[in-house]
């Protein structure tokens, strides 16, 4: 049952670098607290949002209905392409990351720039938001990881991880924890709570261009330039799987929400899907003809979107 | 490769039967028909003394003679022969005919006893005496009818004077048409010239003129209708022939040659028995002997073989006899294993066989086999062709031996045998199975299409189960043509098949299972199924920890993970097991260069050297012309040393074009060394050449792209670069993106220089030099955009932006910079220059501006003012952007930033109409930069210089080069060495750029960019990081 649903040709004017997927709670609960009511929305009045990011300088928020996409906002003020995206937990706010080293904020609904942070030239890369929503997360180019408030746009604490060029990032669901991937390979978990390090991972030995945590926050996926993604045991750091099959840099990886499947794209053109007891691929979707530079899941885990260098936006249904 | 030991089909053994019967009719036929000559003579009863003492009548004296012969005494024959001569009484009338009954018939005695000699030197002595006593004859009754019968015999026996020998048996029938003797004798003559029915005629016209003629007569009818194919008739005419004469050895083996033939258990035991009786009446007779030793060799009792086979060798002079003998001898021998004595009886019998006897040089090309001596065992065969042309076995087996051939042509002539063999055959499974195996070579669909043809017999006509290695090599065919998943089939299916076959020859088909499981994990190599090809490699090790392949792979793979030093471990596990191995000290060498190590590369690859037996290996030599090249981007002032590099670099790549001068790669390297040498009109048709080669080599797409910028042909650069990119390269590459950058600055299109670069950056943040070159054309936009006049504001707005942003990355360079790679102070003045640029714009006006928005006429009219100023500004600067410009052929020059100063010009003076002071400031400045771009640029040409060494090494491109393929096991011919037959140049693999090697992929390219020279003229780059 995977199958693409909808294809957005030329979405950007260039090579699309990143994606998000939110869905925000329903109206009447949209002042109350986020985080148990994203289970109830009901289906019918869902909205979905998806966030694009590309190097043609926009952030692009996209409203998913009736499987199709709507643009909602085309969000400017970036310099040097959009390099990262993503959403807080009540889909309520967005983040970006530009090569000009900027962050900015935008409310999903109203596509208002509702903050900035501007740092050092080099001092942002890929971000996240924690699960809480009150920090965003970033590497940079000294291997160290900031914090940065949500609301006082200030950077408040700083993890070092002492090495190279951090390229990814990842914060756990349970919010115990911080992974970061460094250009050289090398894969850093922190305890957020003590600030401290805890494990280095040295499975890899070319750039970690994504990684994320599974739902359960159990484990650790990451996919790096060597083609190969790594499923580590967080608690004990160890290896619990080695993934072979795409057949250039895996560029982005997402768990789905069901804890079962993972996903993942690459330069090799493909976006897999994968099941995570047998660790082996269940399906490869060849939809694009370039590289496939993000991939997310539906916060539903029933759909995947993938952006890619041929410009396109692909919504896969993957009902398992 | 085991015994090529085949069974004889049964065609040739018909053949070799009527060989037999050739030497069968020559041997006996008139041997006969001497005695029937004394058989007519009359009888008398004395001895010598008596007849000395009687003074007898010669004619006693021969009559004696004769019946002591006829007892088989001899000695009494000869010395009553000889002493008649002398002491016999002749006064009576006609003594003379009896003086020649005498000669003639001691000399008849010497023929005969000469014809039974084996010693040459006796047998000479004999026919001596002979042609004395016949001369003596000749003198007394020349034209005596039985004389001259006697001499056309000596003629026969002697064997060239069979001319003679006719003219007198024509002689004798002119004067008595009838004559027996000399109608059997023309029956022989004509016999030996094979017309048959000629024969026939004598010997029916002499059993005419006498019906009870003796059982010799019928006996060579016999052989006429044998020869003539009527066996009805040959039959009777030997049972006949028995009837007359029970003893008659050669109508018993007619006979049993005729029951033989019929191939009936029951008429075969009957032929046995014939040739058991024959032998019984004549233990001596060389053919009974050699058919006896035939039947026993399918009896399989070889002891009786070799005794019978030798008896009849050492009784017979007929070398046909003793080439059947020596045949018998050496199939004995062979079939028991014993392949010297074979070799030897073999060589033996093609020396004594006549040209249609060709079994011996069957069987003696299958000892060559067996001696791995192809060359001479193809000769055997083209004999063995030649006399029987389109024997399909021999087609077959020539096809196979030529099959491997180092020569095309032999090669060619492999397959018109093999085509041929399955057209006639189109169901010899066998021979469409060779045919496939060579086909593989050249034509991979028809070796699959020939495959598929023997598969189908195999299942539907023969039901037989197909051999694995038939799936192994068909899961070849389809990995070489890009059918993974049709390979992946076919070769667990051979998995699975060689499992069931292992339980009854585990040795030979566990050997097969290596071989498929090590091609199944190449196969998932391919299908980037790394896990389980490495859980593959590893198994296989574990059963055989000295496949040293598996140890290269496993290397290759830990490599192109970027983990540098497993796969050294690997590689050097490789070199425990064999210390010599080319491919494992290549690939140390290629981790060495990959870091730069560019010392302990060149080691490696000089060791290989070193060996003897690689002393010429093309890899080895290129890899250390690289690394001469490599070290020409290493900008120096020492002349000299550049040109002995330049020199080193260029004999290495000489050298493999002498031995192969259809190397790509070295033809690449030349090119490069003559770019380095600013020959870039040669280097332009090298490259060209090399391209039209092979379209699989990126290098040569780079180096051309690198000459259309230096031919300031930029659309066309920019074209290669972007088809290298799409062809080569299925994620960012940042080397190139750089160099497509650059083309892109120099061809003044800077805003895809920018969102290249940005892509660059994309992939490698971390990368400062991009960072300074995308700064730098920031800046150069902004300020192209700052001075047109068309300009929006929103342009205007976002440029001011991005020089700002430039501004902000060059201080941020100029203290955090790779003080390595470039400058870092080179940063700061161009920082300062984005400076000056934003304060002479009035950005701050303009930001100010902007920010006020909602004052729409006000704006407009600060858009004027910008505008004018801008106007001013853009006047001032417009320098600035050439500074990106590479001087390229740049003439002589005195080493000082000076130089640079006719690019800077004095544009800023005849502009200036702002001051003097104005105009110098950003003159002075700009040309300091210039000169700082150079050293910049120096260093970033070495860096870059270095990155463009490929790390790619062999292995890079190994899925492209057919010789990675899984290679093919053939059924017998196990080739346990793959890389061994590449190694050996056999099969000429790095003509079509495919090495044997693990990884073919050898990269020495130009750089242009860094080929001038001179350290000061090197250019400006945007991008050679």
């Amino acid at each position: 049952m995977h199958s693409l649903l909808y294809r957005k040709d030329n979405a950007h004017e260039d090579s699309i670098w990143s994606c998000a997927w939110g869905r925000p709670k329903k109206k009447d609960e949209e002042n109350g607290d986020g985080e148990e009511s994203r289970d109830s929305i009901a289906a019918e009045e869902s909205v979905d949002y998806i966030v694009t990011g590309a190097v043609d300088d926009f952030v692009k928020v996209w409203i998913f209905k009736n499987d199709r996409l709507e643009l909602k906002h085309k969000l400017e003020g970036h310099s040097l392409g959009v390099v990262s995206v993503a959403i807080n937990s009540d889909s309520t706010t967005c983040a970006s990351s530009s090569l000009d080293s900027s962050l900015r904020l935008w409310d999903l609904a109203t596509g208002d720039k509702v903050g900035s942070i501007e740092v050092g030239p080099v001092d942002i890369w890929t971000v996240a938001f924690s699960p809480d929503d009150k920090f965003i997360i970033s590497g940079s180019h000294s291997g160290k990881i900031a914090l940065y408030g949500v609301e006082s746009g200030k950077q408040e604490q700083t993890l070092d991880t002492r090495g190279k060029f951090t390229l990814s990032i990842a914060y756990s669901p349970d919010g115990k924890y911080i992974a970061s991937g460094a250009i050289d390979g090398i894969i850093n978990i922190f305890d957020v709570a003590s600030g401290k390090l805890v494990h280095t991972l040295e499975g890899h030995a070319m750039p970690i261009r994504s990684l994320c945590f599974s739902p359960d926050s159990q484990l650790l996926l990451t996919a790096s330039d060597d083609g190969h993604m790594k499923l580590y045991d967080v608690q004990h750091a160890n290896v619990a799987g080695t993934l072979s099959g795409h057949a250039s840099w895996v560029l982005s990886v997402a768990f789905s929400p069901d804890n079962q499947h993972f996903v993942s794209s690459s330069s090799d053109q493909t976006v897999r899907v994968w099941e995570l007891s047998s660790r082996q691929c269940i399906h490869t979707f060849n939809e694009h003809t370039d590289q496939v530079w993000g991939v997310k899941y539906s916060p539903d885990g029933s759909k995947i979107v993938s952006v890619a260098e041929d410009r396109s936006i692909n919504i896969y249904e993957c009902q398992i | 490769m085991g015994p090529h030991w085949r069974h004889f089909p049964s065609a040739a053994i018909g053949c070799a039967t009527v060989a037999r019967y050739s030497c069968a009719a020559d041997a006996s036929g008139w041997r006969e028909v001497i005695e029937l000559d004394f058989d007519q003579l009359p009888e008398g009863v004395e001895v010598l003394g008596i007849l000395r003492h009687e003074n007898a009548q010669l004619h006693l004296w021969v009559s004696l003679a004769l019946e002591y012969y006829k007892q088989g005494k001899i000695e009494d024959f000869i010395r009553i022969l000889e002493a008649s001569r002398l002491d016999a009484n002749v006064d009576y009338r006609d003594y003379e005919k009896d003086q020649m009954r005498a000669l003639d018939m001691l000399a008849a005695y010497y023929v005969q006893e000469a014809n039974r000699e084996k010693n040459k030197d006796k047998k000479r002595e004999l026919f001596t005496k002979a042609t004395l006593l016949y001369t003596t004859a000749d003198k007394i009754i020349m034209y005596d009818q039985n004389h001259l019968l006697g001499r056309a015999y000596f003629c026969l026996l002697e064997g060239d004077k069979m001319e003679q020998a006719d003219a007198q048996f024509n002689f004798v029938l002119n004067q008595s048409p009838n004559n027996i003797p000399s109608l059997l004798g023309k029956a022989c003559i004509a016999f030996n010239k094979k017309d048959f029915r000629g024969a026939l005629a004598f010997y029916k016209k002499a059993l005419r003129t006498n019906p009870s003629c003796p059982a010799a007569v019928r006996l060579g009818m016999g052989h006429c209708f044998m020869k003539l194919g009527n066996q009805d008739k040959a039959r009777l005419a030997f049972e006949r022939a028995l009837q007359l004469d029970a003893q008659c050895v050669g109508a018993l083996v007619g006979l049993a040659i005729l029951k033989l033939n019929q191939q009936q258990p029951e008429s075969i035991r009957t032929g046995v028995q014939m040739l058991s009786k024959a032998y019984t009446i004549d233990s001596t007779n060389p053919m009974v002997l050699n058919h006896l030793a035939n039947h026993f060799f399918f009896k399989k009792d070889y002891h009786k073989v070799q005794h019978l086979a030798l008896h009849a060798f050492h009784n017979t002079e007929n070398e046909a006899m003793r080439a059947e003998s020596c045949y018998q001898l050496a199939r004995a021998f062979h079939v028991q294993g014993d392949y010297d004595q074979a070799f030897q009886y073999y060589y033996q019998a093609t020396q004594f066989a006549p040209a249609v006897f060709v079994l011996p040089h069957f069987g003696l090309g299958q000892m060559y086999i067996y001696r791995e001596d192809s060359e001479n065992a193809a000769q055997c065969f083209e004999k063995v062709l030649k006399a029987q042309p389109g024997n399909y076995e021999t087609m077959k087996i020539l096809g196979s031996l030529y099959a491997n051939s180092s020569s095309q042509s032999k090669r060619d002539i492999a397959k018109s045998h093999l085509r041929k063999v399955t057209e006639q055959f189109p169901d010899d499974v066998e021979a469409w199975i060779e045919l496939a195996q060579i086909l593989e070579q050249s034509d991979l669909q028809g070796a699959l299409a020939a495959y598929a043809t023997a598969t189908r017999i195999l299942q539907d006509k023969v039901q037989a189960d197909i051999p694995p290695e038939i799936f192994n090599n068909v899961g070849a065919l389809h990995y070489r043509l890009g059918n993974l998943e049709e390979a992946k089939r076919n070769l667990e299916d051979s998995l699975s098949r060689s499992k069931i076959e292992a339980e009854q020859d585990p040795q030979y088909y566990n050997s097969i299972t290596v071989t498929t499981t090590y091609n199944l994990a190449r196969l998932n190599e391919s299908l980037c199924q790394f896990d389980r090809a490495e859980k593959l490699y590893k198994d296989i090790l574990k059963e055989h920890p000295n496949y040293v392949d598996c140890y290269l792979r496993l290397g290759c793979m830990a490599r192109d993970k970027g983990q540098i030093y497993e796969a050294s471990d690997w590689f050097k596990e490789a070199l425990r097991i064999n210390n010599e191995h080319p491919d494992a000290w290549s690939l140390l060498g290629n981790l060495h260069l990959a870091k730069m190590e560019w010392g302990p590369g060149q080691k490696k690859f000089e060791r290989v050297l070193k060996n003897p037996t690689t002393s010429t290996d093309a890899y080895s030599l290129i890899a250390l012309g690289n690394v001469w090249l490599q070290t020409l981007h290493q900008p120096t002032r020492d002349k000299e040393r550049e040109k002995r590099h330049q020199d080193r670099a260029l004999a290495m790549y000489k050298q493999v074009l002498r031995n192969d001068p259809r190397n790509i790669w070295a033809a690449n390297g030349i090119g490069a060394v003559l770019a380095h040498k600013g020959c870039v009109n040669e280097a332009r048709d090298i490259f060209a050449q090399v391209r039209e080669a092979t379209a699989e080599f990126c290098d040569v797409w780079l180096n051309i792209a690198h000459i259309y910028v230096e031919q300031k042909q930029y659309v066309s650069a920019i074209q290669m670069y972007e088809n290298c990119l799409r062809k080569f390269y299925r994620h960012h590459h940042v080397e190139v993106l750089q160099y497509l950058a650059r083309a892109y600055f120099k061809a003044g299109k800077l805003k895809e220089a920018k969102m290249t670069l940005l892509k660059a950056r994309r992939v490698a943040p971390q990368d400062t030099v991009l960072l300074y070159n995308i700064a730098l054309v920031l800046q150069r936009l902004a300020t192209q955009i700052l001075k047109d006049e068309k300009s929006t504001l929103e342009t205007v707005l976002q440029a001011v932006h991005e020089l700002g942003l430039s501004h902000k990355y060059f201080n941020y360079l100029s203290v955090h910079g790779d003080r390595l790679r470039y400058d870092v102070t080179l940063a700061g003045l161009e920082a300062r220059q984005c400076q000056d640029l934003l304060s002479q714009a009035h950005v701050c006006h303009i930001l100010f501006l902007s920010e006020q928005k909602k004052l729409e006429e006000k704006r407009r009219l600060e858009i004027e003012e910008l505008l004018k100023k801008r106007q001013e500004y853009r006047e001032k600067t417009k320098n600035a952007i050439l500074f990106g410009d590479m001087p390229s052929e740049k003439p002589a020059k005195k080493g000082s930033g000076r130089k640079r100063a006719e690019y800077i010009s004095d544009s800023g003076a005849s502009d200036g109409d702002e001051g003097g002071s104005g105009t110098d400031k950003p003159r002075e400045k700009t040309r300091k930069r210039q000169r700082s771009v150079d050293d910049e640029k120096k260093r970033k040409g070495r860096a870059g210089g270095v990155r463009k060494r490929r790390e790619k090494q062999r292995a890079g491109g190994e899925s492209e080069s057919g010789e990675e393929a899984p290679r093919n096991k053939r059924g017998q011919k196990v080739q346990k060495e793959p890389r061994g037959r590449g190694r050996k140049g056999k099969q000429a693999n790095m003509e079509d750029g495919l090495s044997a090697r693990q990884k073919s992929r050898i990269v020495s390219k130009a750089t242009i960019s860094t080929s001038e020279s001179d350290s000061d003229s090197n250019q400006l780059k945007i991008a050679s990081g």
